[in-house]
C-alpha cells in the first residue's frame, strides 16, 4: 500500500515552474482575497484578469486538450497546479464547479458548442454560475423552478432558481429547465447555457452567512437561441445525470485544512496562566477529535481517487465522503468556539481577530456547507439507496427466533454451561 | 498512491477468509469463550501451522519476517469472524519487544518458539491503576545478587492463565521522567510466587489478574538494559496496537454488514425495515465507522511497514478511530436489530463484547488523542 502520491522528476520541475510563474503574476489583491474573501469590484476585475492569464497558460482546464484551451497536461501535472494555487490561498480561481459543465460538455456538447464555448471557459472569459446541484445527491424536479416553452425558433425561460458560481457577475448561466411538469424529467427537460445578458434576467445576491456564495437568479420572459440548448430539447436531465456522475473532479486530495491548521497552531501559541491553551485536556481531546475527523475525510477522498483511478465503479463512496465532510465541518466549528472562545468570532476588519479572520468565516461557512442543495440528508439517502436499504432482500426472510430454532429457522446449539456473564444479569 | 494489497496479501487474506469459515461459524466462538479457558489448543494449533504466529518475526529467528500490512489482513479477518486468541499478545506485541530489547540469545531462545507456536507469551504491563502510560507502571522489582525480585499485582492482563511466559513490566529505580528505571522481565509463568486468575464479567479476551509474590527473576531474563524498557515496550505497542486497529476494523466491518442485511431481511408493517429512515441512519454509521476504522488502521500499517514519518501519530489516530468505531458500529447494528441483537446466539454479541472490551486494550481513544497532541506539540 502506499498512500502518498508520488511526483516524478519532469512533476516537480513543473512544479517550480508553476510556482515561479505565480510568483510573478499573482496580484496582491488577488492573493489577499483568499486570506480575507472580502470582494470588491475592483478585486474582482484584478480577479479575472489573472484568470485569463491562468487561461492563456492553459491552466484553468490543465487536462482539456490543446484545441479547446486546455494545456493537454496529465492529471498530476493539474493536481500540482492545484496544489500551487491553494498553497496561496487561490485554489478557488480554477473554477472546479464550473468544471462539472465543461466535462459534460466535452461528453455530450455537440461539435459547435464545444468549439463555442470550451476555449472561452478554458482561457478564463467566461465565468460560469451553475444551478445548484451536488454529485452524488439525487435532484428533485419538482425543484426545479424554472420552465422553458417555445417561441419560434428561440427558447423562453421564465421563473427562479438558485445558483453557485464565484464572483460579483457571471458571464453565463448553466441551467435546467422543465418543458412540462405534468410529464417525467427525462422526456421533459432541456438545459441551456444562458449569457448573463440576456434581457430579461435579474441576479441577486442575497444576504446570506457567506457572501458571494450562492446567487437568485429570476427568468422574465427571457428569450434564449437554440444556440445556447446544449444537447438536444429532452436530453437535460440525462445531461444533468451526466454532471453528476462525473468522477473527474475525484482527485487526489490536497495537503491541509487551513482552518485546522490555523486552530492547532493557535491553541500551541496561546496560553492562560502561562500554559498554552492546547494542553488543557478536554480542549486537548476536542482539537484532536477534529484532527481525527479531519484526516478521515482526508482518506476517504485517497480512496475514491484511487478507485477512479484504477476504474473501480464508486456506489456509496461520494456521498459518505460529503456526508462526513459535513459533519466534521460542524465539529470542528464546535472545537473552534470552544477553544478560542469569543475570538472565534471575530472578523478580519477587528484588529483582535485570529489568523485574520478566517476561524469566524469558517463559523459561517459550515453551516453553509450543511445545505448547499438538499442539506446531508440527501447523502444519506444516496446511500441508502446505493445499499438498496429499501428493497427486500433475496435472502431467505428473517425468522422471529424460538427457544428451538435462531433467526434462521434452524435449531439452537445448545451449550453446556454458563453463557456470557448470565451469571450476573440483572 | 497504491491502496490494493499485495499479491502476498490476497493470497493471506483468502487463505484465512477459507480457514476461518470453516473453522470457526459463530457458535464455535462462543462455545470456545465459554469453556474454561477460552482457549481452543487445536484451532491454535492449526493457525500456527498455517505459519500466522510467524508471520513478523525477523527471518533469522524462525520468521517470515514480512510487514505488519501481511499480519494485518489475517487479523482483519479474526476480527470479522470475533476471534483471536493468544496471537496478537504473543505473536506480536511479546515477538516485537523481545525483537528489540532482547539479546542475540534470549531472541534465539524465544522467538522461534513463539514463530512456531510452541511457547505463547503475553506482557504484563497494566495494574490496579489502570493505564498505558509509563506512568501507570508502579510495581516494583528490587535486585538481590544475581536475582530480582518482584512484588506486586497486574490486572487485565490477556492470557496469562495459559501462557508460558510473561513479560512484566516493573519499576526497578525512580527516574527524572516517568519513563525512566522500567525494566521488562521475561518470567516463567509457572515459578514460584506467581498466580493467575481469570477476571469474569463480559469481557471479549481473557484477561487475568496476576500477582506476584517474591518471585525470582534471574538477571539473564531481564529484556535490554535495566531501567531503559520503556523505548521498546513503547515501539512493540504501537506495532501491536496498529494491528488490533485492523481487527477492530475487521469487526465494525461484519456489525455493519449484520444491521445491513438484517435491514433487508426484517419485514415490519409489510416492508423491509431499511425503507424507514431511522433505520437507514444506523446502518450508515455503521458503514462509516467500520470504513474509517479501516482506512485509518491500514495507513498507519503503511506508515509503519515504509517508515514514514509520524508513524506513531498515525497509530495513535487508528486506535483512537477504531477504538470508538468498533464500538458505534455495534450500537448501530443493536438499534437496527433490537431485540434480536441480544439474542447471545444470533452472534452480535460476540462482537459487541470484544468491541468494548478492545476499546480499552493498549489504550482507548482518549488516551491515544492525548498521545497525539504530545506528538503534535500541541
Amino acid at each position: 500500500m502506499d498512500f502518498v502520491h508520488h511526483y516524478t522528476e519532469e512533476q516537480q520541475r513543473f512544479r517550480q515552474e508553476v510556482a515561479a510563474w505565480l510568483d510573478l503574476h499573482l496580484p496582491e489583491p488577488v492573493r489577499r482575497l483568499g486570506e480575507l474573501a472580502e470582494l470588491d469590484r475592483a478585486t474582482w476585475v484584478a480577479c479575472k484578469a489573472f484568470q485569463r492569464l491562468l487561461g492563456e497558460k492553459g491552466w484553468l482546464s490543465p487536462t482539456d486538450p490543446v484545441e479547446w484551451g486546455g494545456a493537454g497536461l496529465t492529471p498530476d501535472h493539474a493536481l500540482v497546479i492545484r496544489e500551487e494555487l491553494s498553497h496561496r490561498g487561490v485554489g478557488w480561481l480554477l473554477q472546479e464547479k464550473a468544471s462539472l459543465v465543461r466535462d459534460a460538455l466535452l461528453r455530450q456538447g455537440t461539435e459547435e458548442q464545444k468549439q463555442r464555448y470550451l476555449p472561452i471557459m478554458a482561457r478564463g472569459q467566461a465565468t460560469l454560475w451553475h444551478l445548484l446541484i451536488e454529485p452524488g445527491v439525487q435532484v428533485d424536479p419538482e425543484g426545479l423552478g424554472v420552465r422553458v416553452s417555445r417561441d419560434g425558433d428561440d427558447y423562453i425561460l421564465d421563473g427562479e432558481d438558485r445558483f453557485v458560481g464565484q464572483g460579483l457577475w457571471p458571464d453565463y448561466l448553466w441551467t435546467l429547465a422543465l418543458a412540462d411538469p405534468e410529464a417525467l424529467p427525462e422526456h421533459a427537460t432541456a438545459t441551456f447555457l444562458v449569457p448573463a445578458g440576456l434581457e430579461g434576467l435579474r441576479i441577486s445576491t442575497s444576504q446570506e452567512l457567506v457572501s458571494e456564495e450562492v446567487h437568485r437568479v429570476v427568468f422574465e420572459h427571457v428569450r434564449v437561441p437554440p444556440v445556447n440548448l446544449l444537447g438536444e430539447e429532452v436530453e437535460g436531465w440525462s445531461f444533468m445525470q451526466s454532471m453528476l456522475t462525473n468522477l473527474s473532479g475525484v482527485e487526489y486530495p490536497l495537503e491541509d485544512n487551513k482552518d485546522l491548521s490555523d486552530l492547532l497552531e493557535w491553541a500551541r501559541t496561546t496560553t492562560r496562566d502561562g500554559v498554552p491553551i492546547g494542553q488543557e485536556p478536554f480542549l486537548q481531546q476536542l482539537l484532536m477529535e477534529a484532527q481525527v475527523k479531519s484526516h478521515v475525510v482526508r482518506l476517504f477522498r485517497i480512496r475514491n481517487a484511487w478507485m477512479v483511478a484504477n476504474g473501480q465503479p464508486l456506489t456509496y463512496e461520494l456521498a459518505q465522503t460529503a456526508l462526513l465532510e459535513k459533519q466534521a465541518a460542524l465539529h470542528l466549528s464546535l472545537a473552534v468556539r470552544e477553544v478560542m472562545g469569543l475570538y472565534a468570532l471575530l472578523a478580519p476588519r477587528d484588529p483582535r481577530a485570529p489568523a485574520n479572520g478566517r476561524l469566524q468565516r469558517h463559523q459561517r461557512l459550515s453551516l453553509t456547507q450543511q445545505n448547499p442543495s438538499p442539506g446531508p440528508e440527501a447523502q444519506a439517502d444516496a446511500i441508502a439507496s446505493v445499499l438498496r436499504l429499501h428493497e427486500p432482500s433475496l435472502q431467505a426472510p428473517f425468522m422471529i427466533p424460538t427457544p428451538w430454532t435462531d433467526a434462521t429457522g434452524a435449531p439452537r446449539v445448545v451449550i453446556a454451561g454458563a453463557s456470557q456473564g448470565d451469571d450476573d444479569a440483572i | 498512491m497504491d491502496l490494493a494489497l499485495t499479491e502476498t496479501q490476497v493470497m493471506l487474506q483468502n487463505s484465512a477468509k477459507e480457514f476461518l469459515s470453516a473453522e470457526l461459524p459463530k457458535h464455535r466462538v462462543r462455545e470456545i469463550d465459554d469453556s474454561e479457558t477460552g482457549f481452543d489448543r487445536e484451532l491454535w494449533r492449526k493457525m500456527c501451522d498455517l505459519g500466522w504466529a510467524s508471520i513478523v518475526i525477523p527471518e533469522q529467528y524462525g520468521g517470515l519476517g514480512s510487514g505488519f500490512t501481511d499480519m494485518a489482513v489475517i487479523f482483519e479477518q479474526l476480527g470479522y469472524n470475533a476471534y483471536g486468541g493468544p496471537l496478537l499478545d504473543s505473536a506480536v506485541l511479546s515477538a516485537q519487544l523481545i525483537a528489540e530489547a532482547g539479546s542475540e540469545a534470549q531472541k534465539k531462545a524465544f522467538l522461534p518458539a513463539i514463530a512456531e507456536g510452541q511457547q505463547i507469551f503475553t506482557v504484563a504491563l497494566t495494574e490496579p491503576e489502570y493505564g498505558w502510560g509509563a506512568d501507570r507502571v508502579k510495581m516494583k522489582a528490587t535486585r538481590q545478587g544475581d536475582h530480582w525480585v518482584l512484588n506486586g499485582t497486574k490486572l487485565f492482563i490477556p492470557w496469562a492463565h495459559i501462557a508460558d511466559r510473561i513479560i512484566v513490566i516493573a519499576r526497578t529505580s525512580e527516574g527524572r521522567t516517568p519513563e525512566d528505571g522500567i525494566t521488562a522481565f521475561v518470567v516463567d509463568r509457572t515459578s514460584p510466587g506467581v498466580s493467575t486468575r481469570l477476571h469474569y464479567g463480559w469481557i471479549g479476551d481473557k484477561l487475568n489478574e496476576v500477582n506476584f509474590s517474591n518471585v525470582r527473576v534471574p538477571a539473564e531474563n531481564v529484556l535490554g538494559a535495566v531501567g531503559h524498557a520503556w523505548a521498546p515496550v513503547e515501539h512493540a505497542r504501537d506495532r501491536a496496537t496498529a494491528v488490533l486497529s485492523v481487527y477492530m476494523a475487521g469487526g465494525a466491518q461484519k456489525a455493519y454488514e449484520m444491521c445491513r442485511d438484517y435491514s433487508t431481511t426484517r419485514i415490519a408493517f409489510g416492508v423491509p425495515i431499511g425503507t424507514f429512515q431511522r433505520v437507514q441512519d444506523f446502518v450508515i454509521v455503521a458503514l462509516t465507522e467500520a470504513d474509517a476504522s479501516k482506512w485509518t488502521a491500514y495507513e498507519a500499517l503503511w506508515r509503519l511497514d515504509s517508515g514514514q514519518k509520524d508513524t506513531a501519530v498515525g497509530i495513535s489516530m487508528a486506535k483512537a478511530v477504531a477504538s470508538d468505531g468498533f464500538s458505534k458500529a455495534c450500537d448501530a447494528s443493536h438499534h437496527v436489530h433490537a431485540g434480536i441483537g441480544v439474542d447471545l446466539d444470533f452472534g452480535l454479541t460476540n462482537y459487541t463484547v470484544r468491541a468494548r472490551t478492545f476499546q480499552q486494550y493498549l489504550g482507548d481513544s482518549i488516551f491515544h488523542k492525548a498521545r497525539m497532541a504530545k506528538l503534535m506539540n500541541l
